[in-house]
């Protein structure tokens, strides 16, 4: 037996293997993701991302070190603690129209972190026609706070790998009349 | 040994001549070139996550090789639609109905009744489809708008047109495939018209109808049902009927939507709350 013929006539065959088996990925990786360029002036960040320093709410905040849920399309339902019912009776009962004049969308999108501490909240004060125009700041600071009260929120549902609760992207998009809120999406 | 890293580097070679980027000059293209171009470009990254840099870019791009690409348009609007950007998504959704409104403009309805609940804008869009196509009854995401306006007049507590689109839907819908093709949550929802009104025989055939072709699942039409009992003094029958609604619930044989509550959604607080008024 050639030892010598067989070790190299092997070392050829996993190189070989090796190398055919690197094209695969790097094939199949460059042609479902890599190809795909990023317009990083337009599009530097996923839609819906947070930019913590331009948001409210970031003092004594912090995301925890594992992923964020619901940034496809927010974290209801199961996000609501005790479900949308609860959350919606609590806004309707705490919230009070102080002769509000107000008509339009008043979007909050912020994170609930893995301690189901709330933060980084994004405020968009819009009209009926979904432009920017800037509402009563006393509503505008009434409807954040009983918005991102913690006892609002329940985290742990959805855990990442190592078995920890995730943290969470959330949006709340009230719909409001003269100061009344007409719905409380989603 | 060395023949063998030849071929290794001509294998390199050969993979460096498939990894060279496409072309960004399109001005030397035809416009169909550049339709199936832009087609192309739009399809092969539809399997990127939706509002990812990647997909956001691909998209645009599509649409800058061909502006026609309503298609792609229209997709630029989804991600700011479900994370809870309305000005953003207005402007492009807008574009899209620009460019084809035959196909756009109901959906843009759809996202006006589901989205954000602005129901006098999305049945504007729904009769607007009845302009473009005359002879034809759309469907965005797969029900008529007859359906949609149905649900949107509920919205507007609008029950004696809620209740009749609902109808005609249910009827057309009858008469071309068969009552059991019907959609069933348009039993449910002309039923809670119905019962809004205090038309209460009318709503109870039209639960019925939801429980016959759910299994006799339903925890919505049950609920409905309880609450006309109620009405009536039937309290012993509406606490079972109640307690059978729960288990539905608990089942998940329930109304709901993804992305958004539905219309009337039920929660779980609303059977304890009513057993308690019950028993009480």
């Amino acid at each position: 037996m050639n030892w010598k013929k067989t070790f190299k006539v092997s070392a050829i065959i996993i190189g070989s293997l090796v190398v055919i088996g690197g094209v695969f990925v790097g094939y199949i990786y460059y042609k479902y993701y890599g190809k795909f360029s990023v317009d990083e002036k337009k599009y530097s960040h996923h839609i819906g991302y947070i930019n913590p320093e331009k948001a409210l709410l970031t003092e004594n905040f912090q995301l925890c070190d594992v992923g964020i849920a619901g940034i496809h399309s927010s974290s209801q339902p199961k996000i609501y603690k005790g479900g949308k019912y609860t959350f919606r009776n609590y806004i309707q009962e705490h919230y009070t129209n102080d002769s509000y004049t107000d008509s339009g969308f008043l979007v909050f999108r912020f994170h609930i972190n893995c301690n189901g501490e709330t933060g980084n909240v994004v405020v968009s004060e819009l009209n009926q026609d979904m432009q920017p125009i800037s509402m009563n700041d006393d509503m505008v600071q009434q409807l954040l706070k009983l918005t991102v009260r913690k006892e609002n929120w329940q985290v742990g549902y959805i855990k990442s790998e190592d078995g920890n609760a995730c943290n969470h992207y959330m949006y709340i998009l009230y719909k409001i009349e003269n100061g009344e809120l007409l719905e409380i999406l989603p | 040994m060395g023949n063998y890293l030849k071929y290794y580097l001509s294998l390199f070679c050969l993979v460096l001549l498939f990894s060279c980027a496409e072309s960004d000059d399109y001005s030397k293209l035809s416009k169909i070139e550049r339709k199936k171009l832009s087609e192309k470009v739009f399809k092969e990254g539809s399997h990127l996550f939706q509002g990812s840099p990647k997909s956001m870019t691909r998209i645009a791009k599509a649409i800058e090789i061909d502006s026609n690409n309503c298609d792609a348009v229209r997709e630029l609007s989804v991600a700011y639609l479900k994370r809870g950007m309305p000005n953003k998504w207005k402007t492009q959704i807008d574009k899209a109905v620009e460019c084809d409104p035959v196909i756009w403009q109901p959906y843009r309805g759809y996202n006006y009744l589901w989205f954000y609940r602005d129901y006098k804008k999305a049945i504007a869009d729904f009769n607007a489809s009845d302009t473009l196509t005359p002879n034809f009854v759309d469907a965005p995401q797969g029900h008529s708008v007859d359906y949609w306006r149905g649900i949107a007049y509920l919205g507007l507590k609008d029950h004696e047109n809620s209740i009749a689109y609902f109808s005609k839907n249910i009827d057309a819908e009858t008469e071309e495939y068969g009552e059991d093709w019907v959609e069933p949550t348009a039993f449910l929802f002309r039923g809670i018209a119905y019962y809004e009104r205090n038309e209460f025989k009318k709503a109870i055939a039209d639960f019925d109808k939801v429980l016959l072709y759910n299994n006799n699942r339903s925890a919505d039409a049950k609920y409905y049902k309880a609450l006309i009992l109620q009405s009536e003094g039937e309290n012993k029958e509406a606490v079972a009927l109640t307690n059978n609604a729960m288990e539905d619930f608990k089942a998940g044989s329930y109304n709901n939507r993804h992305y958004v509550e539905t219309l009337r959604q039920l929660y779980l607080k609303n059977f304890t709350e009513l057993l308690r008024e019950l028993e009480n």
